[in-house]
């Protein structure tokens, strides 16, 4: 593991957004058998969840989550030099979401934009990405939004796909500041199609992907696999290679997938008890969102201004998975609130099809 | 290396029931509870205590306890 190391970067905002409707785990008794449900409930922790309204992209909740961030920081738009949107969930196949979100930010022109199709890694790869930014003097401040809003949250026989996921979108202000940022990122393509979703793409023209197929399918059995092994490792020469343990961290801010993972990390990295934090419970799953929402989780709990050591892992599809440690202030981070806020002019998009249709 | 009665104990562990309800001629799908939640236990316990990385569907192939008491070497 070569890693990467920034002394010039900070993590200076957090704010995490909800979407307004919360289901509990139990609510699907009923729809599930009893026991069933218990048992879900016991391996994966997952007790409730909050999802998208139907309407509600990822787009809108981390336009609301990017929005309140620039409001507190009071910044503009002409402040902001660079916009990552890391997604599954896009508004639209083209363009990149994150060119919405530049123009519904109001966003000055000179800001490099684009999205990047990434998952449960997705905080950590963007942390890399953009701190990289940073650190070589290319911009000053960045915003990096991570988000998924799975629409049509499939209701299948298979509880796993039905209950695992809620949605959620956040955001985070990095800038150049006087903040050290180090880790690494691994990927293994040999794993791609461990977690997949292969409609609509490409290599499939004019396949339209059935509603119910709208969530990636996933191999659970060679995830669990993936992260149980590959997780560990890279914590092991992680810790090896900046002479650091989980003494040196306050918190260990693990991706959230479900209960039974993040005990065997746990177990196997040594994580004390009480620096894994564990947020899966009150949102389930929540992709690249489950980190920054975990810290804004942790964060509310703390009543006084504290500096925090985290020390973060996302892992998921591609196969994707890094570490990344930096310190940030709980004061700096926002309570985490709930929208059912959608952006209206976004369903104008239609029309372009049907516009394009009537000139066949 | 496990002995005989600790590959029953970690097996009767997995699946959550008694050391006497383990028999090693049983066939796994006789048991209720060896479903997708015993077989990822079983993944973790082959690659914690025997280093060994055996996927799902190698799991899912075999049939009896027995079948797990032999992958259960290093």
């Amino acid at each position: 593991m070569k890693g990467f190391e920034y002394d010039q970067v900070v993590v200076s905002g957090i704010s995490c957004v909800l979407p307004g409707e919360r289901k509990k785990t139990r609510d699907y008794i009923g729809a599930f058998e009893e026991k069933a449900i218990e048992k879900f409930i016991k391996t994966t922790g997952i007790e409730q969840r909050y999802l998208s309204n139907g309407k509600q992209t990822a787009s809108d909740l981390c336009y609301v989550a990017a929005k309140r961030l620039m409001d507190s920081k009071k910044l503009s738009g002409d402040d902001i030099d660079a916009l990552i949107f890391i997604t599954q969930s896009p508004d639209y196949k083209i363009p990149s979401t994150a060119f919405i979100l530049h123009k519904r930010l109001e966003i000055k022109k000179e800001c490099l934009t684009f999205d990047v199709n990434i998952g449960c890694s997705g905080f950590t790869v963007g942390l890399t990405l953009l701190g990289g930014l940073i650190q070589g003097g290319l911009i000053g401040r960045a915003l990096l939004l991570v988000g998924d809003a799975i629409l049509n949250h499939p209701e299948t026989d298979d509880l796993t796909d039905s209950l695992m996921f809620g949605d959620a979108g956040t955001a985070a202000l990095l800038e150049r500041g006087e903040g050290k940022m180090y880790g690494a990122n691994m990927s293994d393509g040999t794993g791609y199609d461990v977690i997949i979703s292969p409609i609509p793409g490409a290599r499939f023209p004019g396949m339209i992907q059935p509603a119910e197929a709208d969530a990636a399918h996933m191999t659970n059995d060679d995830t669990f696999l993936f992260t149980i092994t590959e997780v560990p490792k890279l914590f092991k020469e992680f810790f090896q290679k900046y002479n650091c343990s989980m003494d040196d961290f306050d918190y260990c801010m693990l991706h959230q997938p479900n209960l039974m993972i993040l005990k065997q990390i746990a177990k196997r990295v040594k994580i004390p008890e009480d620096k894994l934090y564990i947020s899966l419970d009150k949102y389930g799953n929540t992709d690249g969102a489950t980190i920054p929402l975990g810290i804004a989780d942790l964060c509310q709990s703390i009543e006084e201004n504290r500096r925090l050591k985290l020390v973060c892992s996302g892992f998921g599809v591609g196969l994707s998975w890094g570490i990344v440690a930096f310190d940030i202030d709980s004061c700096d981070v926002m309570p985490i609130i709930s929208t059912d806020e959608y952006w209206e002019e976004g369903f104008k998009a239609l029309e372009y099809i049907q516009q394009s249709d009537s000139e066949l | 290396m496990m002995t005989k009665q600790e590959k029953i104990e970690s097996i009767a562990e997995i699946l959550d029931l008694e050391v006497e309800d383990i028999k090693e001629d049983a066939v796994l799908e006789e048991y209720e509870e060896w479903d997708s939640v015993a077989i990822l236990s079983f993944i973790a316990l082959l690659d914690e205590k025997f280093g060994k990385a055996v996927k799902g569907a190698e799991i899912r192939k075999l049939t009896t306890v027995k079948d797990l008491m032999d992958m259960m070497e290093e």
